[in-house]
């Protein structure tokens, strides 16, 4: 029987049991021809240094040549709200396709100023959303709703209502979701293994957590004031989004509205909350530790938004577990212990595995053909961004807060569970 | 008195409730003041906090001012008090276009019931902007009426509002089913309204979208609860692509083995690029259940299928599935031969090494060879006694796989076993895998006195090519037993013993061997003995780094007086060479008169200077401004130079490296490899693995990356990459150095390309450049022809002058 392309299922031209796109890349091997109709299809939503990064590589990036040099992947559209970038990154990766062998003559990428106008194209399977943080949760739930596959960098929301509404868009149209947090997947293993350990019980009983940095919320900036004229090439109200007008001041950083750790902060929990089994969960009570947050969660174990006084490995994003027979610290070039042997013997068979995979977005890609869950999936970014900004709620009100990780209120804090969401500016909702 | 210490207590207790209302007014106040828009932001942003029924009217009045009104939704939209939406339903009227949508989205948000009826004819609006809005509100409110409502209107709605109604739909369906359902792997769908959701789903199921189809049959499964695993597999097997999509995601989350068992037996039904995905979510079920449909697909004629079933059998198989793994393993290559080893180290549960081992008294010999691997990456400690009666097996490969399981696993409890069959082996080749073996346990031994009974008493008594590989172990058994044996055998009368003793003393590095090691190299009998043992303290030094640096220099002041020929003597300089005291000076010094070993000399003394600059600057400087001054030669002198130099402030470097290579291609020379694309410049980058080079190679030139000493070889390339943060878009110059030529990338782009072969000279290219603000991603690509590899780069501004601010990072912030 004449299996279907993928293209072909994509198009839902007529019925049959053929998935020819279901063969995982391993299966594959990436360095074998791919035919154009078996590359999943990809949009780029925001390519400044992060999507850029993902999609065009980069000295700094994890997957170096990027998603537009993958063989399995064709890159069809990206957007951006500043002109320079977009016709660059579309220049390039045009470019990049021209010069490969066999990669030239397909369908050219597009530039696009309205990410709306990605969404509506139905040659597109999936898309990567690195966007300032205000937007990332309503694209991503635009995107369920388009019928696409998603990886969105982190944070993954910048309200504990926006995670929520993530999640339960991703599930209501079943999609594939990948949270931007690749400490779970790259730097060799380093946080698997140190999860690993940690849940194999080989510091003894799990005491507490420094995760090096606090928690993180957003707000809307002071508006009214003067402006300036919008530079030609800037879509100024694209930018501004879900956030109220304001007039053009010359700020257009990912990061223009972050309380604390927004930024960086979800890197780190969804660590935490990895090795603390805590994926479907989360905090129960949150206080202040000095000036920094800090929460308990139902196990008794604290986490701590702090680094482990004394402490080197773990600056550059990472953790460090306190146990009852030892410690581990664990930081993208370091996974070390005390004692040191904790960390030098392999895993064996009857301790805890976890979810394995080397390339984060490998891992996405391969989800996308199989439907299966990817390692920082819907749930886990909901409930890692949570802990990152619950510490934010509790970063504004400097008191201790009770949280039911089980309802996702506040007990008895009218104003914590106020602070749980943020009014958007429509037509953008979530 | 009593009276007043009540008052004050009741003062302490109002007082913050008092703050609070006195907060609440005055910005009350503001909002019904003629205020800046400003100040009346402030105030809502404010009532958001602190806001109470008293504030809503205030609120309530700037819903309708087009420029306040998020102003006011910032307050009202999570204020958890109906006045707060019965002022959003009142403004339903007032409000038109945007304005409108965002009251009708806070009323959605809020699950408002009593906006129900207002947003049934507002999804019948004429804007689609507006019917859109408060189709997606009620799907956000949810149950009968909103859901009946969307029906109703679904039929008539314009293309545009079309979405919004299915999303409405959808959101209706999921609230029937309880929050999420099914997003905990092991939670169905508590019996809520079921069939209402069923409905909606059913609606959708036959939609033209496929986007749709998808969302309706994920719905339908989700909604099915004790039936989820039978539409699941009627859906999978079904013949619309887009609902077996929403299956295939399902199938690891719906529970029961009965579950398990239906997608297991659906396997041989579906076409191989769909079985590899379904053995995919049986393995995350991790239920065993389907380990009888997985065993057959090791067998299937599609490679994908046949690793994807000894993937999962890995995770999920018991002891059952040890046979077919071993098999396969034994008769396969490849990929597939390493997921059927990997699944047997896998293998969890009671009872697998004991199966193991059962299975290995009936198997074929390269399948128990197979298990035997196995046993010992397992580490299985149960295996031991099995594995030391294999060593001594008849057929070879089971005597090596046996010992190299034996290395992994075994304790100091097998020594003398292990000593035994040393004895009785025939051949050479026997004697050298058990003597591997041996070692391995005794220096991962905590035991030493142990093992070197086990040792000992056979050693004495065995034959000669016996004892002189117990005394090769004997070296690395820690303890006075083992030394003195080894001391004794240097003396003894058969060469071959001496011999190996010594040698073995020798490379055995330890501590307490120095002082026999510096007795040998004066009166060991042969000259070879005696440089070998002089080698071996020099060995044994190297290792010593964990003593005091004034313990060091006595062991290199004695080592370097017993050094009579050249070539030890450099060895003991190299290991003065390491210590960063000052007192390490005084050693090196009389060997500048030393022609044949000047040079290292020098360069021992340059080291240490730099090594200790930081602590003793000043007499690192002096040692080495007297270095020049009575410099013998020019190369003394012009080192001593270059490390005056270098004592220099090491300002705006950039020391934060990770490096990939080095690349090499036959027949090209360095000046070719310029332009050779290596993975770092092409598509295959992402498999490319990076490292991070250590910031400079002494305290004294923290600038100076030296590849040679991180990577070494000669004709080939490397690759260093980093990021640098500008606060602000800059002008600025990039000052590089390198041995040899470098090619250079900002930001992907190349700027620079000197195909050269020099020494280095910090700041020998300067590259005009232009920081964009944030992270700079920063890409040199640095030849080696031979001798040094290294390179420096530096950014300061156009005119050379510092540029401060700059920070280089290998894993920024992003």
């Amino acid at each position: 029987m004449k299996q279907l392309s993928r293209r072909d299922f994509v198009k839902g031209a007529g019925a049959a049991l053929g998935f020819p796109f279901l063969v995982p890349s391993s299966a594959l091997g990436l360095g074998g021809a791919i035919a154009p109709s078996e590359r999943i299809t990809m949009g780029f939503i925001g390519v400044g240094g992060q999507g850029g990064g993902h999609l065009l590589g980069g000295a700094w990036t994890y997957i170096p040549g990027g998603y537009s040099a993958r063989p399995d992947v064709q890159v069809l559209a990206v957007c951006d709200v500043r002109r320079e970038r977009r016709e660059r990154a579309v220049q390039r990766v045009n470019e990049n396709y021209a010069q490969t062998p066999g990669r030239s003559g397909g369908k050219p990428c597009e530039g696009y100023v309205d990410f709306r106008q990605v969404l509506e194209r139905d040659d597109i399977d999936a898309v990567l959303i690195a966007t300032p943080a205000h937007w990332h949760a309503i694209m991503a739930i635009m995107a369920a709703e388009a019928g696409k596959d998603i990886y969105c960098e982190k944070p993954s929301a910048c309200t504990v209502h926006e995670a929520q509404a993530m999640a339960a868009a991703v599930r209501r149209y079943g999609r594939v979701y990948q949270a931007g947090t690749q400490q779970r997947s790259e730097y060799g293993g380093k946080f698997r293994r140190a999860c690993e350990f940690v849940r194999s019980g080989r510091i003894g009983r799990l005491k507490e957590i420094y995760a090096y940095r606090d928690g993180g919320a957003i707000r809307w900036p002071v508006r009214f004031g003067a402006g300036r004229p919008v530079p030609d090439g800037l879509d100024w109200e694209l930018y501004l989004g879900p956030a109220p007008w304001l007039p053009y001041d010359g700020n257009v950083g990912s990061h223009r509205f972050d309380i604390g750790e927004l930024n960086w902060g979800q890197h780190h929990y969804d660590i935490v909350q990895w090795a603390a089994n805590a994926d479907e969960t989360g905090p129960v009570e949150l206080f202040m530790d000095g000036d920094r947050t800090a929460y308990r969660y139902a196990s008794g174990v604290t986490v701590f938004g702090k680094p482990y006084p004394g402490e080197k490995v773990g600056g550059n994003g990472g953790a460090c577990f306190v146990g009852t027979n030892g410690r581990i610290a664990v930081d993208r070039d370091n996974l070390v212990s005390d004692p040191p042997d904790i960390v030098r013997e392999p895993l064996r068979p009857d301790e805890t595995h976890l979810y394995h995979c080397d390339s984060h977005s490998g891992n996405f890609l391969e989800c996308v053909r199989t439907r299966q869950r990817t390692i920082c999936h819907e749930g886990v970014a909901h409930r890692s961004s949570s802990a990152l900004l619950l510490g934010g709620v509790e970063k504004q009100l400097q008191r201790p807060l009770k949280w039911d990780p089980q309802r996702e209120q506040f007990v008895g804090d009218d104003e914590a569970n106020r602070l749980l969401s943020i009014a958007q500016r429509p037509p953008w909702h979530i | 008195m009593r009276l007043i210490f009540i008052a004050i207590i009741f003062a302490a207790l109002l007082s913050p409730l008092r703050a609070a209302d006195s907060d609440e007014e005055q910005s009350i106040a503001v909002l019904q003041s003629d205020a800046t828009l400003q100040q009346k932001d402030a105030a809502c942003a404010q009532l958001k906090h602190i806001g109470t029924v008293r504030s809503v009217p205030a609120l309530a009045a700037l819903l309708a001012d087009e420029q306040l009104s998020h102003s006011a939704r910032y307050a009202l939209e999570s204020m958890p008090l109906p006045e707060a939406g019965r002022a959003l339903i009142g403004a339903l009227d007032k409000t038109a276009g945007l304005t409108r949508v965002g009251i009708i989205t806070s009323l959605g948000y809020r699950r408002e019931l009593a906006a129900l009826p207002a947003l049934a004819k507002l999804v019948s609006d004429n804007d689609p902007q507006i019917a859109s809005a408060a189709a997606v509100a009620l799907g956000k409110i949810g149950g009968a009426e909103a859901a009946n409502t969307l029906k109703a209107a679904r039929a008539g709605a314009p293309a545009p509002v079309q979405p919004s109604i299915a999303d409405g739909l959808l959101r209706c369906a999921a609230h029937f089913l309880k929050k999420g359902a099914m997003h905990s792997p092991h939670a169905l769908p508590a019996d809520e309204d079921t069939a209402a959701a069923s409905e909606i789903y059913q609606s959708l199921l036959h939609s033209k979208e496929p986007r749709l189809r998808t969302a309706a049959a994920h719905g339908l499964i989700v909604s099915s609860g004790k039936d989820a695993a039978a539409t699941a597999q009627k859906m999978l097997l079904g013949d619309d692509p887009f609902c077996r999509m929403a299956a295939l995601q399902l199938i690891a989350r719906i529970p029961g083995e009965v579950a398990t068992k239906l997608f297991a037996e659906s396997l041989p039904s579906l076409p191989a690029d769909i079985q590899v995905a379904v053995i995919e979510a049986l393995r995350q079920r991790g239920d065993a259940a389907a380990v009888p449909a997985l065993v057959p697909a090791t067998k299937a004629s599609s490679d994908a299928v046949r690793i994807a079933a000894l993937r999962a059998l890995g995770a999920i198989g018991d002891a059952s599935v040890i046979a077919p793994l071993a098999e396969t393993a034994a008769g396969t290559k490849g990929g597939e031969q390493e997921a059927a080893r990997d699944a047997l180290d896998l293998l969890r549960g009671k009872g697998i090494s004991k199966a193991m081992l059962a299975h290995l008294t009936k198997a074929a010999p390269e399948v128990q060879t197979e298990l035997i691997l196995s046993l010992g990456r397992r580490k299985e400690t149960s295996a031991v006694p099995t594995l030391l009666k294999l060593a001594g097996s008849s057929s070879e490969s089971q005597r090596a796989a046996s010992l190299q399981s034996l290395a992994l696993t075994a304790d100091e409890g097998v020594v003398n076993d292990l000593v035994g069959l040393l004895v009785k082996a025939g051949t050479d080749g026997e004697r050298d895998a058990i003597e591997k073996t041996l070692l391995t346990i005794c220096v991962r031994s905590k035991h030493s006195e142990v093992c070197a009974a086990s040792v000992l008493k056979s050693e004495k008594t065995a034959a000669v090519p016996v004892r002189c590989a117990l005394l090769r172990v004997l070296g690395r058994v820690a303890g006075n037993e083992s030394l003195q044996e080894l001391r004794t055998a240097t003396r003894d009368s058969d060469p071959a013993i001496q011999d190996a003793a010594i040698r073995s003393l020798a490379d055995a590095g330890r501590l307490d061997a120095m002082p026999d090691l510096l007795a040998l190299a004066k009166d060991a009998p042969t000259l070879p003995h005696r440089v070998l043992a002089l080698r071996g303290y020099w060995h044994a030094v190297s290792l010593a780094d964990k003593c005091a640096a004034a313990e060091r220099l006595k062991m290199c002041e004695t080592g370097l007086a017993a050094s009579p020929r050249p070539d030890e003597k450099r060895l003991g300089l190299t290991e003065l060479a390491k210590i960063p005291d000052v007192g390490a000076f005084k050693l090196a010094e009389p060997f500048l008169a030393d022609a044949a070993v000047r040079a290292e000399a020098a360069s021992a003394i340059v080291q240490i200077a730099l090594e200790t600059s930081g602590a003793h600057r000043s007499a690192a400087k002096a040692e080495l401004t007297h270095l020049l001054a009575t410099a013998p030669d020019d190369a003394t002198r012009k080192a001593a130079e270059a490390a005056l130099d270098q004592l220099e402030p090491a300002a705006g470097y950039i020391t934060a490296w990770q490096v990939a290579g080095p690349y090499a291609q036959e027949g090209k020379n360095y000046r070719a490899l310029f332009d050779i694309l290596f993975p770092p410049e092409t598509p295959d980058a992402a498999q490319v693995k990076w490292r991070t080079l250590p910031a400079g190679t002494s305290a004294g030139t923290p600038w100076l990356l030296d590849l040679l000493k991180f990577l070494g070889g000669q004709q080939c390339v490397a690759y260093a990459r980093t990021n640098v943060y500008s606060d602000k878009p800059q002008a600025a110059r990039l000052d590089l150095g390198s041995d040899d030529g470098v090619k250079v990338w900002l930001n992907g782009e190349v700027i620079h390309a000197n195909n050269t072969a020099r020494p280095l000279k910090p700041g020998s290219d300067k590259v005009a450049i232009k920081l964009k603000q944030g992270w700079n991603a920063l890409l040199l690509k640095i030849t080696q022809n031979n001798l040094g590899w290294e390179f420096s780069a530096r950014i300061v501004k156009p005119d050379g002058t510092p540029l401060f601010g700059l920070r280089a990072d290998t894993s920024p912030v992003h």
